[in-house]
Parts: C-alpha cells; structure tokens; sequence
C-alpha cells in the first residue's frame, strides 16, 4: 500500500512522513476500537474512521502538492479527483451531528444495504420502530444539510 | 388534493415501504402537492445516501484489490513487518486480523491519495474562507420556463487561481460535475441535460488553488423547469 501510494502521489508525501501518518491513524484506531458498536461492518467503520482522521490531519499539514500549482491550465476534474468524495463527506459530517441512533440506522440502511427487518434485527427492535427511527432521522437529517447549505426557495411552492 | 394529517403517516409507510417511488406515485398522495414536495426531498436525499455508500464499497473494494495486488519494496516490506510485530499480530495470516491491519494501512493510503491533491491546503484560523463580497446563486432559480435549465450563473468571488465546479443533482442521486470553470457561467451539455429530471438541485463548489483547497460555504439551490 505504501508503495502504491508512493507511486500514485509521485513521491507527494516523503516515506517518514507517510509512516508517520499511518503509525498515528493505527494507534487512534486502536484506542477506538471499543467505540464500535458492531452493528455495521468492521471494514466500513474502519474506513470512516480512518479516512476521516487522516483527512482532518493532512489538512492541518498547510501543503502545498505539485498538482495544484498548475491550476492554470488544470486537468478534467475526473482525473485528479475522487467522483463523490465531497458528497461523501459532507454527508458524513451531517450524520456527525445527528443522534447516534438515527445516525447507525440510517447507515445500516444506505451504507450497509441492509433490509429494516435486518436492522431490527441487529438492534434488537421491531421492524417498524426501525422504519420509524430512520424516517425521523432523515427528515432530521435533510434539515441539518439544509441549514449548512440553505435553499432559500425550496419549500416555498409546495405548501397545503 | 389538499394535504391532511392523515398524509403524514401513509407517507411515511410509502417511503420505508417497498419500492418507495412507484408505491408513493401510486398513491393518492401523489396528487398532494405538499407530499409530493416531501416525498422528492426524502427520495432526493435518500438517493444521495445511496450513492455516499456505493463511494465508501468503491473505495473499499479498491483498497481490497490494491492490497492484493501490490507487490511491496523492501522498504516497505519491513515497515509493515514493524507495524504488525508492535501490534502483536506478526503472526497473523491474512484473512484474519492482518488483513484489517492492511486494510487500516491501505485506508490511510487512500485517504492521501484522494485528498492531498487538493485539501492540504488548510483552511483558515476559523475554518471558513476568506472571500468577502457577494455570493449568490443567479439562475436557474425556483421555476425555470421552458424545456432547458438554460445558462447556470452565480456571483461569488473568484479565488486567487481558483475555480468553480457546479454540481447537477439528480433525484435519482445521479449527479454531474462541470468542467472546471473560471467563468461565472456554464451552459450544460444539452444531450446530458436532457436527461436530468424536472427538479433539480446544484450546487456551487469553489476552489482555492493558491492553498490548495475547496473553499467550504459551497451554494446550492433548487430548480425546476416547466414548459407550461
């Protein structure tokens, strides 16, 4: 993997500093472990996990990589970027910041494609509390999201 | 149909329900403007989450293979080696918890990949831009009339060797990115805006190129076309 990276980044990140990075993410999600619920797949959790620590730790970084000092003539975004990564995160942050419940159902659901039977099942409620909670925790949600990105003429059209 | 309180729980069984489109445009419901408005909204997010969790199997399934397939250099080899010797899990074949740890180490690689060509940047002191001037999202706004969406136009401050990306959003969670732009315009491909669905929400990303980062108060709207 490191080799990958390597390889990918053009030698971006220099070796010490990657294995620092990645020794730092390995010990945080040690310390972490007890916090999964495991409810979701281990894998998922991991790669949320991991992904979003690192991302708040290269920011902190203050770089600048090679790739974006060429701005003036820039490359299709689809070569340079990851497809989704944004919406990825900013769904991420809104999860952050609803109740937890709401937050695994809804994750069960779309992250994990489980059935609501299964995630009453894994939660140990019946199937229509798990419809229930994660209705909620949408509409919750889609108000969370719309107050970070405000659409001030959604709504407006639409009322009894 | 006007709305009634009974509408909210149907609502709510259609949208958890099996096939929940077909079954709420089947539905008397379908004829109630403000549950149709509810049930877009649902559905428009709903798709969205959809999508966020087919990006996180993508990159997983990416990860699974690019461990596979990579052959490490010695120096490599050994780093590896050192991490799984302090853990303790030097023994471990893969498929058992050493493979999490090449997951947690592939994990960590992928989110350099994916995020240093363009985030190191940092962001300021009180983690918002420092852009000043006015920002706003000019068309197309609330109905459009007509069968296109016609020109999009914002006005926000272009960054210092920045530039823009505006983001279509499907109900469906299908979304199409702009080239990027340094104009405060983009007029779509009509082939690709043919397809897109009578309601629409985009979203304006800004980027600064001097730090090497997305500006984060990105704008979004929605819009509807009619040719009424």
């Amino acid at each position: 993997m490191v080799a990958f990276q390597n390889k990918r980044l053009g030698g971006s990140l220099d070796a010490g500093e990657l294995e620092d990075l990645v020794q730092e993410t390995l010990t945080q999600i040690w310390r972490k472990l007890p916090d999964y619920a495991g409810d979701g797949a281990l894998e998922s959790w991991v790669f949320r996990f991991v992904y979003f620590e690192v991302l708040a730790r290269l920011r902190q970084l203050r770089r600048v990589p090679q790739l974006l000092d060429e701005v003036d003539d820039p490359p299709e975004p689809e070569a340079a970027e990851a497809p989704g990564a944004f919406e990825y995160e900013r769904l991420h942050l809104a999860l952050e910041r609803l109740d937890a419940e709401a937050a695994r159902i809804i994750r069960l659901k779309h992250y994990d494609e489980l059935t609501f039977e299964d995630i009453g099942a894994r939660l140990g409620v019946p199937t229509n509390t798990a419809k229930t909670r994660y209705y909620r925790g949408l509409a919750k949600l889609r108000g969370l999201l719309e107050a970070r990105w405000p659409e001030p003429t959604a709504g407006e059209e639409g009322g009894a | 149909m006007k709305h009634e309180a009974r509408h909210d729980e149907i609502l709510a069984e259609l949208l958890t329900g099996a096939s929940p489109r077909e079954s709420f445009e089947a539905s008397e419901l379908a004829s109630c403007a403000a549950c149709r408005e509810l049930a877009e909204a649902h559905l428009g997010l709903a798709g969205e989450l959809d999508a966020a969790g087919g990006f996180e199997r993508a990159q997983l399934a990416a990860l699974a293979d690019d461990d596979a397939a990579i052959e490490l250099g010695p120096a490599e080899a050994e780093f590896r080696r050192r991490v799984l010797r302090d853990l303790g899990l030097e023994r471990q074949a893969r498929g058992g918890p050493g493979a999490l740890l090449g997951l947690l180490v592939a994990a960590a690689a992928l989110v350099a990949l994916l995020v240093v060509p363009k985030m190191i940047g940092g962001e300021d002191d009180d983690g918002g831009p420092r852009m000043g001037g006015e920002k706003e999202l000019l068309a197309p706004v609330e109905v459009v009339p007509g069968e296109t969406y016609g020109t999009f136009r914002w006005r926000y401050p272009l960054p210092e060797r920045g530039w823009f990306l505006v983001q279509v959003h499907g109900e469906d969670g299908k979304i199409t990115t702009s080239p990027r732009l340094r104009a405060h315009e983009w007029t779509p491909d009509p082939e690709e805006e043919a397809s897109w669905p009578d309601r629409i929400r985009w979203t304006l990303e800004v980027y600064d190129g001097s730090r090497g980062s997305r500006v984060f108060d990105a704008l979004s709207t929605s819009a509807e076309r009619s040719s009424d």
